[in-house]
């Protein structure tokens, strides 16, 4: 879950701000030249948006007994990187601190930090790395979208850590606490996503591989090897 | 499209009725963790929501914002069948 409106005191609001807007602002310059250079692109942009809105909207219920959802920014991060992911991410975030009262527009920063640069940063490194290592196509998009989902929330855990360091223990006593809840609720969650985005992956797949080997998502080669796989 | 659109509203009622049932959120926890952890020195929060709904519109918005998300996965979905590469079947 995002951090609550007014939870994160001074200084620590300013500096997620401060820490996020160039990274969204980059991502934004990002899409204006995709707009203008890469047209045939667009839909499936609107498709790694899409998939952010449907995921971040399912609050579901984990191990630890409470709730939490999926991020689906694995998805923005594996095709377009984690810039114009962030963007992505804002939108959703800001519509959810607007309407929903979940999240906040004070802890806007520190969540498009989490949600929309972190995570999304991890799980497109994570896919760069597996597809150099000549990891299966699906395997690494699932690793990847997994692994975003997660880093996620073990970024809010470090949030809430250095913000609310414990009396006792400090900063690294409170990040144990916060791991416990964030962390190991979204254990569950982020396998689902993984496996949701590496099926919806290969859908797109099917339908735009020129598109994806044009964003160099995949390499020529990877894709005839998928080919040949198929048939 | 009669059936895309049932699907549609049935997901839209479906994550509303489960996101009004499920239980406490992470988001919850923390809090109490919060005030466990700093002997209740850091909390509460400075500044309230501009806005906050009920439980039940909160759960017909966040239907809402499934339903937005659908309807575009849905329309490239469906474009997918005109635009699918001969060569995956």
């Amino acid at each position: 879950m995002h951090i609550m409106e007014g939870f994160l005191p001074h200084p620590w609001w300013e500096i997620w701000f401060a820490l996020s807007l160039p990274v969204v602002v980059y991502g934004a310059y990002n899409i204006n030249r995709l707009i203008k250079e890469q047209r045939e692109a667009l839909p499936l942009l609107a498709v790694a948006g899409a998939f952010v809105f449907v995921l971040s909207s399912l609050k579901l219920p984990s191990v630890t007994g409470s709730c939490s959802h999926p991020t689906g920014t694995g998805m923005g991060a594996i095709l377009f990187g984690p810039g114009m992911t962030s963007v992505l991410a804002t939108i959703v975030l800001v519509y959810q601190a607007f309407f929903l009262a979940h999240g906040g527009l004070t802890t806007l920063g520190a969540n498009v930090f989490s949600m929309g640069i972190a995570g999304p940063f991890v799980g497109y490194l994570i896919y760069k790395a597996s597809m150099r290592s000549g990891l299966n196509l699906y395997a690494a998009v699932f690793l990847a979208a997994t692994m975003a989902d997660f880093a996620t929330y073990i970024v809010t855990s470090i949030q809430l850590a250095l913000a609310f360091p414990a009396s006792s223990g400090g900063a690294l006593a409170s990040l144990k606490a916060f791991a416990a809840i964030f962390a190991v609720t979204q254990i569950p969650l982020a396998i689902v996503e993984g496996v949701v985005t590496a099926l919806m992956f290969k859908y797109i797949l099917q339908a735009r591989s020129d598109v994806l080997v044009r964003l160099k998502v995949v390499s020529p080669k990877a894709l005839s090897d998928i080919k040949e796989a198929t048939v | 499209m009669k059936a895309e659109l049932m699907a549609l509203a049935l997901l839209f009622a479906f994550i509303g009725f489960i996101n009004s049932y499920v239980g406490p959120g992470a988001g919850d926890r923390a809090t109490e963790s919060i005030a466990f952890l700093t002997n209740n020195i850091a909390y509460p929060p400075w500044i309230d929501p501009l806005w906050q709904p009920t439980p039940e519109i909160q759960a017909l918005l966040f239907g809402l914002q499934a339903a937005i998300g659908c309807v575009m996965l849905a329309y490239f979905l469906h474009n997918r069948k005109k635009s699918i590469d001969p060569e995956w079947d």
